[in-house]
């Protein structure tokens, strides 16, 4: 059976040397010299996260190409629909407390509503 | 040899609050007598409710609270606006899994005519199948896995049966199509389509004011006009992986039929179901900072209404296979203490990550002070 990975650490001249090896690993080499190449800054989870499928585990992001241009406004396209597509803090408790405020004044208009409009049903039906 | 499972030492308590104790037993639909009683004396026992909705929406069970509230009879402890505002979510909520459901049928009808093999998996089983009520676990969408080789088929009845992929906007509810390129759909490191997206409107059981912001954006995605109509962008996720790199047989392993609402339909295996939401719940909450205590009440689910379906065999080898010892056992092991689950203890101590071994990657020890933002702090003593 092929190893999918392998992993093991020796202490030579000093030096720590840290073996890594198996099929899992092909794709993390390849995203390693593909950044390495760029000049890129490496970021240890480009290395990490094919070796384990677990840290895939998640909901996925998702990621959109709209084109930007007939778009007015501050925020762009991208960050506004990210706001709501992906996975992101919820609300802080105050901004939660506001909300229930506004809905707590709601309920109270809807009630003043609703007994306006049936007190008006009522005198009507009498006048009749 | 399996040595029996001993549990960790505990140097100290994690105390939960009354909320955050209400919030942890009502996360699950199946509570022992002495958790109700519990429940019971919090409810009498002046609850912040306002704090403990905000942290309801966070763990994505306000249904289930109000729930237990009329299980348990509580109505009477809870103030008006926020009997309110449960009886909303669940009525907003409900009818979002009633329009679900009817999709459903129309779409595994059309699966089975084009003969693809699939199964359906996570909210869609977990609701219909192992809840005592499909309605009171939320659900944004439908979820199936598909063999690789199905996808353009799957991707063609999608589209005849009026699906696209879109971006929905809650603040108007207007639909802008996009491309299969657009939504991501050459994403090389994908496991699963682009989300398959259907706008339907129907009368609304609630009236616009009631409704705010974070439940058109996030919760319950729903837009409300004055005209009383309600619309809903419904959600269809296929997957043909359950994340990036697993071997398709121990995805497919053990997926069977059963029956949804009268129908005939393949579905994942319990054990696969078990393993994943486990790890799932682990990472979302490490890696992502979303806290998902529905998966926490979906695991006990799951053990109390088909254990005899678990393969602990199973479920030990593709947990060793893939590294996820850390996840699954500390999140088990808490099911095993708080709720009561039935695991059995060999089976804690053959997912046990290696203490002295070379320590293993995804371990960020116990999921509990994560999910509650409990600062723990280990009292250290010297040998």
């Amino acid at each position: 059976m092929p190893q999918l990975f392998t992993y093991s650490i020796e202490n030579t001249e000093e030096k720590l040397v840290v073996t890594i090896g198996g099929s899992l690993i092909r794709k993390s080499l390849n995203n390693l010299n593909a950044v390495l190449e760029s000049n890129g800054s490496f970021n240890i989870n480009v290395l990490l996260s094919p070796i384990l499928p677990i840290s895939r585990i998640l909901s996925k992001s998702v990621s959109l190409t709209i084109p930007e241009q007939n778009y007015q406004g501050e925020q762009s396209k991208q960050e506004y629909y990210s706001e709501f597509l992906n996975q992101s803090i919820d609300q802080t408790y105050e901004d939660f407390q506001q909300q229930m405020y506004q809905i707590k004044e709601s309920i109270k208009e809807l009630k003043i509503q609703r007994q306006t409009s049936s007190s008006q049903v009522k005198n009507k039906s009498k006048s009749n | 040899m399996i040595s029996s499972y001993l549990p960790p030492a505990i140097t100290n308590y994690m105390q939960l609050n009354p909320e955050e104790t209400f919030l942890l037993l009502t996360c699950s639909p199946y509570l022992s007598e002495n958790h109700d009683s519990i429940i019971r004396r919090l409810a009498d026992n002046s609850l912040d409710w306002s704090q403990l909705l905000w942290k309801s929406e966070i763990f994505r069970t306000t249904p289930l609270i109000n729930y237990h509230i009329n299980r348990l009879e509580l109505q009477r402890f809870i103030p008006e606006e926020i009997m309110m505002y449960l009886q909303n979510w669940h009525e907003i909520s409900s009818l979002r899994s009633r329009l679900l459901f009817r999709e459903l049928n129309i779409i595994c009808q059309a699966f089975d005519n084009a003969g693809i093999e699939y199964f359906l998996f996570k909210g869609i089983v977990m609701s219909s199948l192992l809840y005592p009520d499909p309605f009171i676990r939320p659900m944004l969408d439908l979820d199936l896995m598909v063999k690789p080789q199905s996808i353009s088929t799957a991707r063609q009845i999608m589209a005849e049966l009026g699906y696209c992929h879109a971006l929905w906007n809650p603040d108007n509810n207007s639909l802008n199509v996009i491309s299969f390129e657009q939504s991501g759909g050459n994403d090389e490191e994908s496991y699963e389509l682009p989300a398959f997206m259907k706008l339907i409107s129907v009368e609304s059981p609630v009236s616009s004011e009631v409704v705010p912001r974070t439940w058109r954006r996030k919760h319950l995605k729903c837009f409300v006009d004055h005209n009383g109509n309600i619309s809903f962008p419904l959600f269809v996720d296929i997957h043909f992986n359950l994340s990036l790199g697993f071997d398709l047989q121990d995805v497919w392993r053990g997926a069977g039929r059963d029956t949804i609402f009268e129908r005939s339909v393949p579905i994942s295996s319990m054990t696969t179901m078990l393993w994943f939401i486990a790890s799932r719940l682990y990472h979302e909450a490490f890696q992502f900072n979303t806290y998902k205590l529905i998966m926490f009440g979906d695991l006990n689910v799951i053990l109390r209404q088909r254990y005899d379906a678990i393969d602990w065999e199973e479920l030990i080898m593709v947990v060793r296979k893939y590294g996820m010892q850390p996840s699954v056992f500390y999140v088990l092991a808490q099911l095993k203490r708080i709720m009561g689950a039935n695991i059995p203890d060999d089976i804690l101590s053959q997912l046990l990550p290696n203490q002295g071994g070379i320590p293993q990657m995804h371990d960020w020890g116990d999921v509990m002070p994560k999910l509650f933002s409990h600062v723990v702090v280990q009292e250290v003593s010297f040998a």
